[in-house]
């Protein structure tokens, strides 16, 4: 008469025991993970500085282009890209302003000078600072994923960017980015991953 | 009604008729530079035309403010939208990016002809290599998404080579696909009129068009128009004229409709005072449009002005008049001084009428033919109209005795003398401040329109320039290829820090040699297609990808030569068009030098090593020259007029003593009047310079009944009541003026008023009334 109890208690045990991994996430969060609580998280960060390895997929080429350098992001509304490999080129967005700056010079435009730059910008600007605001008006949002492991894609609202552009997906990890993968009109892809801190 | 009074009646009502005719049919303009002289510099010919209708004077600066930054880039394509809509613009540009794509296309078709890499070099293998592997860059690039759809057909980047060439400088900042001020907080667009910049009223339903476009641009009610341009300008301030004077003339006329009632107590005297002024107005009018073939509004306004003086003559006949005399007996007593009166002004017309400036001398038959006729009316038609007879003597209300008070004062008369030796010797001090150079002060616009427009030209990254370099030619192919050779020399100066930079006819379109030096430097397809397939070797380009560019480039080999019309419908064409101007038969083109640092260092580089056809200009001096040349004109003229009115004055009183005691009144006073305004900062233009003549002939009609024989105490008082009604009508008439906000209202009623009050004042002080033996 033992066993049955002692089996009842055995079922019980498990599924607490495999019900208590998943309880352990609003412990510690408070609510189910999703957009907003994305936002929260990554807009604890006030600056990040990362080395990344870019591969362009273009219909043109026969072969992939491969960029390396670093990605830098400073609260609120400074991010840098370095390309440091096959070539370098630096591009800068503070503020309103973008520099971009190769061996053949310095050029300077307005971000919101065209609606494609725009949305090449704000999708990693305003995600990494959390403006969650900015990213709804200039996008349409799909997310998914865990805390652990979430996806957050992004397809211009402009039809003038949506032209060239198809979407942005940001993959990450916690409030760690690990990558950016960019989809343009046409096929073409950039796949940028995030390798890890500048050491 | 005497026997001679039929015939004058008969004329007078002939008169009437046909300038009616002529009048009510006449082409009125309100274009300052119609006013500018016929010129025989041809520099000055270009530099007015281009002021009267090339491109510059077409443009109409539109400003939108007072909401964010995406409703305005909103409101901006609106507004353009619906401006082209009204057919009325010739061209509207706000940066929207989708007019760019059209200019973008224009390159693309002729960009083997417009790009200045186009050499035989510029296709070797080796070239083509270094070219693809900056496109590969470029393509890995943020930038590669926008230019990629570009390279298979352009490979070499000739489109961006043209454009790098263009835009050396700053272009407006672009915010949400339209322009905005560097601030951020105005959207920019820039419209071009279909119609010449003088013709006043299609600007003026331009201007229209644009706040109708504004109002239903869905903005909201916090949102500001703002709009300058030469157009916008001559609109506003034909408004403003017109509102002004209108306003000024209610409160003139009501203020010397009083005072003649208070003098003459009867509304007959009043009514028959107007008929010479009008009936010699009319007369002008007519005059100076069968003259010249049009009337200029500015010559209506001051014509009015100049025989204002005609008021002034019935007021010496009724004044003079005695209870129950007959207008006759009245006349013939006051007629050899009036007839002067009238006699010395016509000469001093006479001397404007022979100015090479349209403007003076439009106001010279005004002036000869108005006044003339005036005189003609108040000697033989008055007398000839019911009643014909002094009712009543005019009233001696006003206190006149001040006059002989001051005459009195004779002894003090060494303090004028004073006073004009103190004048001459601080005109002497200042005579660099008395003339005002400025061509643009001459157009009543408003300081702060100015410093809007200036602002607005500067977002826009189209300055005013001061500095051009003009190239003439007899065609056009020769403007462009001096164009062409003067580009080596302006990089060297630029890079020796003599200006920051400059724009170029033959930046936007090649000469057609050059064009056909760049067809023939293209190889054959077959030279093409093997450098090619060598340059891209162990490059990851797919094969084939450059199809396009082989069949491009061997089109261009046979394609037509590049001309203006291939430009369409873009900024670009407008640009071309501002740039590279028909002058009569003859070409010019004009190069804008920006930020020159030093003026007279790059009129000797450009002497020492431009070659023949091109000439350094400094607009802002030559414009000066301009009015100079006017002024030095006008004040020939004016002495002649002073001469002709001294010889005159002898022919009529055959005494020096008292020409003199004629002639030196009117004089002090406008050396004092001159004095005074210089004081008191006001820089003399040539609206003063006309007000002055006006002066002359008000003061010397003045000192003309001031130092006329009287035979007794009776006629000396009604001397005096004349010449008080006189010179009150006067100073409130153009008392009023002063008080307008427009500059040329302003100065002309400033030196009138005081003019004339002066020239009274001095004549009694200086003058002693003889009784005539």
């Amino acid at each position: 008469m033992i066993l049955p109890t002692t089996l009842a208690r055995l079922v019980l045990l498990c599924s607490l025991l495999s019900w208590l991994p998943a309880a352990a996430d609003p412990e510690i969060g408070g609510a189910p993970f999703d957009v907003p609580g994305l936002m929260e998280l990554l807009g604890k960060i006030s600056s990040r500085q990362d080395r990344f390895t870019e591969t362009k997929t273009l219909a043109m080429l026969t072969q992939p282009v491969v960029l390396k350098g670093t990605l830098a992001y400073v609260r609120p509304d400074r991010v840098e890209k370095h390309v440091t490999s096959p070539y370098t080129e630096d591009l800068l967005v503070q503020g309103d302003r973008l520099t971009l700056s190769s061996s053949k010079g310095t050029k300077q435009i307005a971000v919101d000078s065209h609606p494609l730059i725009r949305s090449f910008v704000e999708a990693i600007r305003a995600s990494l600072a959390g403006e969650l605001a900015v990213l709804r008006r200039l996008y349409h949002i799909k997310f998914q994923g865990t805390r652990q492991q979430w996806e957050l894609t992004l397809r211009p609202l402009d039809p003038q960017a949506a032209e060239y552009l198809t979407s942005i997906t940001l993959r990450g990890e916690g409030d760690r980015l690990t990558t950016v993968d960019i989809r343009e009109a046409g096929g073409d892809r950039s796949l940028m991953e995030i390798d890890g801190p500048v050491s | 009604m005497t026997l001679h009074a039929r015939p004058a009646l008969f004329l007078w009502i002939l008169l009437l008729f046909v300038s009616g005719g002529i009048v009510a049919n006449m082409t009125m303009t309100t274009d300052l530079t119609a006013l500018l002289p016929r010129s025989t510099d041809h520099r000055q010919e270009l530099l007015v035309s281009q002021l009267r209708d090339g491109v510059a004077a077409r443009l109409i600066l539109i400003g939108l403010s007072g909401a964010d930054a995406e409703t305005l880039a909103q409101a901006s394509r609106t507004v353009a939208r619906k401006l082209r809509d009204t057919a009325l613009f010739a061209s509207v540009n706000n940066g929207d990016p989708a007019d760019f794509t059209v200019v973008r296309e224009v390159l693309m078709r002729h960009r083997y002809l417009l790009s200045s890499a186009v050499t035989a070099e510029h296709f070797t293998a080796t070239a083509l290599r270094e070219a693809l592997e900056r496109q590969l860059q470029l393509l890995a690039s943020p930038a590669g998404a926008l230019m990629k759809s570009a390279l298979p057909s352009d490979p070499t980047g000739e489109v961006a080579h043209i454009l790098s060439a263009f835009a050396p400088g700053e272009g407006p900042s672009m915010h949400h696909g339209a322009w905005f001020s560097s601030d951020g907080a105005k959207a920019l667009l820039v419209a071009e009129t279909s119609a010449p910049g003088f013709a006043l009223d299609e600007q003026e339903s331009a201007v229209k068009a644009v706040r109708t476009a504004f109002a239903s641009s869905g903005l909201p009610e916090s949102a500001a128009l703002v709009m300058t341009g030469p157009g916008v300008f001559a609109v506003d301030s034909r408004a403003t004229i017109q509102r002004d004077s209108w306003r000024l003339s209610l409160i003139a006329v009501a203020v010397v409709t009083v005072l003649l009632f208070t003098v003459y107590r009867s509304a007959t005297p009043l009514l028959l005072s107007l008929l010479p002024v009008l009936t010699g107005l009319l007369v002008g009018v007519a005059a100076v449009q069968t003259w010249f073939g049009f009337v200029h509004g500015i010559t209506l306004g001051f014509g009015a002005t100049l025989i204002g003086e005609a008021v002034d003559y019935p007021a010496y006949v009724f004044t003079q008049g005695i209870a129950g005399e007959r207008l006759q007996h009245t006349l013939s007593r006051v007629w050899p001084t009036l007839r002067l009166a009238v006699l010395t002004t016509v000469f001093g017309a006479l001397s404007m009428l022979c100015s090479s400036i349209t403007g003076l001398s439009q106001l010279g038959v005004l002036a000869f033919v108005g006044v003339l006729v005036a005189g003609f009316v108040t000697r033989w038609i008055l007398p000839a109209l019911p009643p014909g007879v002094i009712r009543s003597a005019p009233h001696h209300l006003l206190p006149v005795k001040w006059l002989s008070g001051l005459a009195s004062l004779n002894r003090v008369r060494w303090i004028i003398w004073v006073a004009a030796v103190l004048a001459l010797a601080t005109l002497a001090l200042r005579h660099d401040d008395i003339w005002d150079n400025d061509l643009a002060n001459l157009s009543p616009v408003a300081a702060s329109s100015k410093t809007l427009d200036e602002q607005l030209r500067k977002d826009l990254g189209a300055p005013d320039v001061r500095y051009v370099l003009i190239i003439d030619g007899t065609s056009k192919e020769e403007v462009l290829q001096r164009s062409e050779s003067a580009e080596l020399v302006l990089r060297r100066l630029v890079d020796d820090g003599l200006l920051a930079g400059f724009d170029l006819p033959s930046l936007y379109l090649p000469s057609d040699k050059i064009q056909r030096s760049r067809q023939a430097s293209l190889p054959s397809s077959d030279v093409l297609a093997a450098s090619l397939a060598e340059a891209v070797k162990g490059l990851p380009f797919r094969a084939g990808l450059f199809e396009p560019f082989l069949h491009d480039v061997e089109a261009a080999r046979t394609s037509p030569l590049v001309d203006i019309v291939n430009l369409q419908q873009t900024a670009f064409l407008l640009k071309v068009r501002s740039l590279l101007v028909r002058n009569g038969d003859a070409w010019a083109g004009l190069v804008p030098l920006r930020n020159v640092t030093s003026a007279t260092a790059l009129a000797d580089r450009f002497s020492q090593e431009v070659g023949s056809g091109l000439t350094f200009l400094d607009l802002k001096s030559e414009a000066g020259r301009l009015v100079n040349g006017y002024r030095h004109e006008s004040l020939r003229l004016t002495a002649l007029g002073i001469v002709a009115m001294t010889g005159l004055l002898w022919w009529g009183l055959r005494d020096a003593a008292i020409v003199i005691r004629v002639l030196v009144p009117p004089l002090l006073a406008i050396l004092l009047v001159v004095t005074l305004l210089t004081l008191i900062g006001e820089r003399l233009s040539l609206f003063h310079l006309v007000s002055l003549l006006l002066v002359l002939g008000v003061g010397l009609n003045y000192a003309l009944f001031f130092n006329r024989p009287f035979s007794d105490e009776e006629e000396q008082r009604r001397t005096w009541l004349s010449l008080t009604v006189c010179m009150l009508a006067t100073l409130s008439a153009f008392g009023a003026l002063a008080f307008s906000r427009t500059p040329v209202l302003h100065a002309i009623g400033l030196t009138v008023g005081l003019g004339a009050a002066g020239s009274l004042l001095i004549a009694a002080i200086l003058g002693q009334q003889r009784v005539s033996r």
